[in-house]
C-alpha cells in the first residue's frame, strides 16, 4: 500500500508533465526553442530525490521480506504439499509433527510421494521385478525361429533400456534406502502421517509448508492468501504462514457475499449460455499452479479449507494414516 | 582512420547488392524488413491465442484454417498449442523482433553514418552476422509448421519441463528446432555485437570524440558491450539443456518421475538453468531497451529543436544501467525458494537501477521543456515511449520489491508490466527510428498522417491491452493459463478479457496501416531532400542516393556536439556537426 502511495502520484505527475510539455511547446514558427544543455544541480535534484524515495520502499520491503520469509514460529504444524502433472497432493505429518521421509525412487502407483516404509519398500521391488519380468518376456516373444528380433532395432533398444533402467533403480533401492530389519524403526515418522488431496488448515495455527514436486516445476499459489513458492523438482523449498480467517468466516463477510452475487450472476449466464445447468458458487479458498506446466496447467488445482481446531480434527480421524493403510 | 575514399562505381550485380551485401545501410535494411516479418508473425500469434482468452467457450474456424486441424480441431484451441503459440510469441518479439531487429537495423545505419566512417569494420562480419540472424528466423518460424508443435514451455524454456516429450508435445522436435534456432542467434549476436563495438572505437571521423557521439550511438555500444557479455552465457546454458535432452547428462535434472518410471537423473538443479537463464536473460532487457532510449533522445531532442538535456548525464546513467543490469537477475527468480537473504540483495540491486532510469525520464522531460516542439510520427512515438517507459517503470517497483512479488510473481501483473515497460517502449521507438530515419533507408518521405494515424492506434490500444492486465494480476490470475474457466473465481474477470481482446485485435490489425506505408513508401513516397528534419548528427550529410563508401570525397571533419540546437547567436536552429566552431563559440 505504502509502495502504491509513492508510485502512483509519480505515474500521474511525470505522464502528465510529459504530455503538458509536449503540447504547450508545440512547435511555432516565430518562437526559438530555449537553449538549455545541462545543469548539474538539476541532476542531482533528480537524482538524489528517487534514491531518498527508493531507500525507503527497500527498506520497507525488506523488513516485510524478512518478517515473511524468516519467521520460524514455535509450534508450527508441519504440512507437506507436493505437485505433479497435473495436481497435487497434500501429506500432515501427524502427531510427531515429523513428516516421513521420501524418496522419489519408491514412486509407484500406490505410493505417489515416493514415501519409505518398509512396506512401500517391498511394494517397489514387486513392482520392479514384475516390470522387468514384462519386458524380458516381451522380448522372448519377439524373437522369431532364428532368434532374431522382429522388432525394430530402435524399439529393442529402448525395451532394454528401460528394463537395465528399473534394474539399476532396484539396486539403488537396495543399496541407499532399505536399511533391512532396521526399516521400521528408522523410517517410523512415516506412520502417522496422513496423505490426502485437499489441504485443511487450522485458523491461527503457525504452518511450516514443504513443497516438492515430481516431474517439472509446479508452483503452488493461493491468490486469497498471496501465498506463493515453487515446487522444484530435486529440491525441497518452504514457506511459513498463520491462517487468519477461516473459510465460513470470509462467506459471512458482506463484501465477499457482495462479490459472490455478481460472480454467479456472471458464472450462470456462461453456463445457460453452453446449456450446462445452474450452479451455486460459493467462496472458497483454493490452490492453484502458477507456473506453466504443461497442458492442463490452467486446471491443476486443490480445494484449501481453513476452520477450527475441532472440525480439522474430526476431519482428518476419518482420513487413514500410513501405517493403517499398511496393516489393512 | 581516413582512408582513402572509395569512389570505385562498378556495376554491382544483384546478388552482391541485394543479398549476400556488405554495405552496412543494405545489411541495414534487412535487417528491418525481416524483422517486420517476424514481427508481423510475431503479433498475429498473440491475437490468436487472445481470441481464446476473451472467448472461451468460441469456436473459431478461422484457427483451424490458419494453425492446421491437430492446433485447433473444430476451430477450438488446443491447450498445448495455445503454451506453444505464447511461448513463440515471447521468443520471437524478444529475440528476433527487439534485439536481432531493433539493435540489427539501427545499429547498423546507424554507426557508420553517424561517426562519419565509410562502412562497419568488417563488411564481410557483418554479412555473415546477418545471414545467420536470417537462419536462425526461419528454423524458430519453421518450428511452427511441425506436426508436433513449436516448443511449449514459455519462452524462458524452463526445464524439465523442455526437456522430455513426455511432458508436452512441443520438447520434442520444436524445442530442438527452438535451440538450434537460438545458438544460431546467439553467433549471430556475438559477431554483430564485436564489429560494433570495434567500429565505434576504431573507426570515428577525425573530431568525433567519444563525447561528441550521437547517444544513439553510445547506446548502441553499450547494448553490444552488454550482449557480448551476457549471450555467451546463454549459449552455455543452452548447451547444456542440449546435452541434457539428448546425452543423458543431468545437469538440470534431479529426481524425476515419469510416467515411464523414475529417471536416472540425479544431482542437477532447475534453478542452475534459471540462474543462467537469467543471466543473460536481465541483460537482455537492457539490450532491447538501451537502443530504444538511444532513438528516443535523438529524436526528442532533433524535434524540440533543443539540446538533449544532460547529455553526460544520459551517458552516465546508460552506463550506469548497463552495469547494474548484470546484478539484478535474482529478482525473477524470488519465488524458486532461493536463498531468502540472496532475495534481499536483489530487491536491493534492483531498485537502485530505477535511479539512473529516473534520471533519464526527467532528462527527457527537460527536453522537451521550452522546446518547439515538431510533431512528426517520430516524435510521437518517442513521446509515447517515455511514457510507457514510465508507466511500466513504476509497476517495476512494486515487482521488484520482494515482499510484495510475492503476491505478484507469474500473474498477469507482470505480463501488463514488462510488454509496457520493455514491449511497448522499444516497439514504439523502433517505429520512431524507421519513421525518422526513413529518409536515409531509402530516400523517400514516409505519409505523416498515416503514421499518425498508426501512433494513436498503437498507442491506445497498447495501454488499453496491458493496463487492465495489472488488474486481472492484482486479483490473482496466472499468466500462461490456456483457460480461467475453471476457476469460477476469475469469472468477474471474463468481460475484461474480452476488452483485452478487442482492443489487442485492434491493435495488430491496425498495424497494417504500417506495412502499407511502408511499402507503399519505399516505392512512390516524396523524394527526400538531404536533411529533412534539419538535425545536426553526419547521417544528414550525406548523399540521398546510397553510395558505396558514404561521402564523396573526403570524411566529414566534427567540430562539435550533435545537439546544438536553437543555439543563441546562430541564425538557423541546427548546426551541423561538421560546422566549424566561430572563433568566440564555446563547444556547449
Amino acid at each position: 500500500m505504502f509502495n502504491w502511495w509513492v508510485i502512483l502520484p509519480v505515474f500521474f505527475l511525470t505522464n502528465g508533465v510529459l504530455f503538458v510539455f509536449s503540447w504547450k511547446y508545440y512547435y511555432r514558427q516565430e518562437r526559438k526553442a530555449l537553449y538549455f544543455p545541462h545543469d548539474n544541480k538539476l541532476e542531482l535534484i533528480w537524482t538524489i530525490v528517487p534514491a531518498v524515495a527508493l531507500s525507503a520502499i527497500v527498506i520497507y520491503g525488506l523488513k516485510t521480506w524478512n518478517d515473511i520469509m524468516f519467521n520460524d514460529q514455535e509450534g508450527a504444524k508441519v504440512v507437506e504439499v507436493y505437485g505433479f502433472q497435473f495436481g497435487w497432493w497434500t501429506r500432515y505429518s501427524g502427531d510427531d509433527n515429523v513428516l516421513g521421509k521420501a524418496d522419489y525412487k519408491l514412486i509407484t502407483a500406490s505410493n505417489p510421494l515416493g514415501v519409505i516404509t518398509s512396506e512401500n519398500i517391498q511394494n517397489s521391488y514387486n513392482y520392479l521385478d514384475g516390470e522387468v519380468e514384462k519386458i524380458n518376456l516381451l522380448l522372448s516373444e519377439s524373437k522369431n525361429v532364428e532368434g532374431e528380433y522382429f522388432l525394430s532395432a530402435n524399439n529393442v533398444d529402448s525395451l532394454i533400456g528401460r528394463m537395465e533402467r528399473f534394474k539399476r533403480q532396484k539396486y539403488r533401492i537396495k543399496s541407499a534406502i532399505d536399511r533391512g530389519d532396521q526399516n521400521d524403526s528408522v523410517y517410523k515418522s512415516a506412520n502417522d502421517d496422513v496423505l490426502v488431496q485437499e489441504l485443511h488448515l487450522v485458523k491461527d495455527q503457525p504452518y511450516a509448508m514443504t513443497f516438492r514436486s515430481k516431474d517439472v516445476i509446479h508452483c503452488p499459489w493461493v491468490p486469497h492468501l498471496r501465498m506463493q513458492i515453487n515446487a522444484v523438482p530435486g529440491m525441497e523449498t518452504s514457506f511459513n504462514f498463520t491462517p487468519t480467517t477461516t473459510t465460513q468466516e470470509m462467506r459471512a463477510k458482506p463484501e465477499v457475499i457482495e462479490h459472490y452475487r455478481v460472480i454467479n450472476e456472471i458464472h450462470n449466464e456462461r453456463l445457460k449460455k453452453l446449456g450446462e445447468k445452474e450452479e451455486k458458487v460459493e467462496f472458497n479458498y483454493l490452490l492453484m499452479c502458477n507456473k506453466i506446466c504443461g497442458a492442463a496447467h490452467s486446471n491443476m488445482k486443490m480445494d484449501v479449507v481453513i476452520e477450527t481446531a475441532e472440525e480439522f480434527n474430526s476431519w482428518i480421524a476419518e482420513k487413514p494414516t500410513y501405517a493403517q493403510k499398511a496393516s489393512e | 582512420m581516413a582512408h582513402d575514399a572509395h569512389d570505385h562505381h562498378h556495376k554491382e550485380s544483384f546478388i552482391t547488392k541485394y543479398i549476400f551485401t556488405q554495405d552496412h545501410k543494405m545489411i541495414g535494411k534487412q535487417y528491418l524488413v525481416t524483422a517486420i516479418i517476424m514481427g508481423g508473425i510475431g503479433i498475429a500469434l498473440s491475437a490468436l491465442f487472445r481470441l481464446k482468452l476473451g472467448w472461451p467457450d468460441d469456436k473459431f474456424p478461422l484457427l483451424e484454417s490458419i494453425l492446421g486441424s491437430d492446433a485447433a480441431p473444430d476451430g477450438l484451441l488446443d491447450s498445448n498449442w495455445y503454451l506453444g503459440l505464447v511461448t513463440l510469441h515471447g521468443t520471437i518479439m524478444v529475440f528476433f523482433v527487439l534485439t536481432g531487429g531493433l539493435s540489427g537495423t539501427f545499429s547498423n545505419l546507424l554507426i557508420p553514418l553517424q561517426i562519419g566512417a565509410r562502412d562497419m569494420a568488417s563488411g564481410l562480419l557483418n554479412m555473415i552476422a546477418y545471414w545467420l540472424f536470417f537462419i536462425s528466423s526461419a528454423l524458430m518460424a519453421a518450428s511452427l509448421f511441425i506436426e508436433t508443435g513449436p516448443a511449449m514451455a514459455g519462452w524462458t524454456v524452463y526445464p524439465p519441463l523442455s526437456v522430455l516429450e513426455e511432458f508436452q508435445p512441443g520438447s520434442g522436435l520444436g524445442m530442438t528446432l527452438w535451440l538450434s534456432s537460438m545458438a544460431v542467434f546467439i553467433a549471430s549476436s556475438l559477431i554483430g555485437g564485436i564489429n560494433y563495438i570495434v567500429t565505434i572505437l576504431n573507426l570515428r571521423t577525425k573530431g568525433m570524440t567519444m563525447t561528441r557521439l550521437p547517444l544513439t550511438i553510445w547506446a548502441f555500444f553499450i547494448t553490444a558491450i552488454l550482449g557480448v557479455l551476457s549471450f555467451p552465457v546463454l549459449l552455455s546454458c543452452a548447451v547444456l539443456l542440449l546435452m541434457d535432452r539428448g546425452f543423458g547428462t543431468s545437469f538440470y535434472m534431479s529426481d524425476i518421475v515419469t510416467s515411464s518410471g523414475a529417471l536416472d537423473a540425479t544431482g542437477g538443479s532447475p534453478i542452475l538453468y534459471e540462474h543462467l537463464f537469467w543471466f543473460l536473460g536481465h541483460p537482455e532487457v537492457y539490450i532491447i531497451l538501451l537502443p530504444a532510449l538511444g532513438i528516443t533522445s535523438e529524436v526528442i531532442s532533433t524535434m524540440s529543436r533543443k539540446p538533449i538535456f544532460g547529455y553526460r548525464a544520459m551517458i552516465g546513467s546508460m552506463l550506469a544501467i548497463g552495469f547494474l543490469s548484470f546484478i539484478v537477475w535474482g529478482h525473477h527468480m524470488f519465488m524458486t525458494g532461493m536463498n531468502p537473504f540472496l532475495g534481499g540483495v536483489f530487491t536491493f540491486t534492483t531498485l537502485l537501477i530505477a535511479i539512473p532510469s529516473a534520471v533519464k525520464v526527467f532528462n527527457y522531460i527537460t527536453t522537451i521543456w521550452k522546446g518547439n516542439v515538431i510533431m512528426t510520427p517520430a516524435m510521437l512515438f518517442s513521446i509515447g515511449s517515455v511514457s510507457t517507459f514510465i508507466s511500466g517503470g513504476i509497476t517495476g517497483i512494486i515487482l521488484a520489491d520482494s515482499a510484495l512479488d510475492i503476491s505478484q510473481h507469474d500473474t498477469y501483473f507482470v505480463v501488463g508490466h514488462f510488454h509496457i515497460v520493455m514491449g511497448m517502449t522499444a516497439i514504439l521507438a523502433m517505429f520512431a527510428g524507421v519513421y525518422h530515419w526513413f529518409p536515409k533507408l531509402y530516400g523517400k518521405m514516409m505519409n505523416l498522417r498515416m503514421g499518425m494515424v498508426h501512433f494513436w492506434f498503437t498507442i491506445v490500444c497498447g495501454y488499453g491491452v496491458f493496463i487492465p492486465m495489472h488488474f486481472l494480476g492484482e486479483g490473482g490470475m496466472p499468466r500462461r493459463y490456456y483457460e480461467n474457466t475453471n476457476f469460477p473465481m476469475f469469472d468477474h474477470f471474463l468481460d475484461l478479457n474480452v476488452l483485452i481482446s478487442i482492443f489487442a485485435t485492434i491493435g495488430v490489425v491496425s498495424q497494417v496501416i504500417f506495412f502499407f506505408n511502408f511499402i507503399y513508401s519505399s516505392f512512390k513516397g516524396p523524394k527526400a531532400s538531404q536533411n529533412p528534419w534539419n538535425a545536426n548528427s553526419l547521417e544528414w550529410t550525406t548523399p540521398v542516393e546510397h553510395i558505396h563508401g558514404n561521402w564523396h570525397g573526403e570524411l566529414p571533419v566534427v567540430y562539435r556536439w550533435p545537439y546544438d540546437y536553437s543555439k543563441p547567436g546562430k541564425e538557423n536552429d541546427f548546426v551541423p556537426q561538421n560546422v566549424p566552431l566561430d572563433a568566440d563559440e564555446e563547444e556547449h
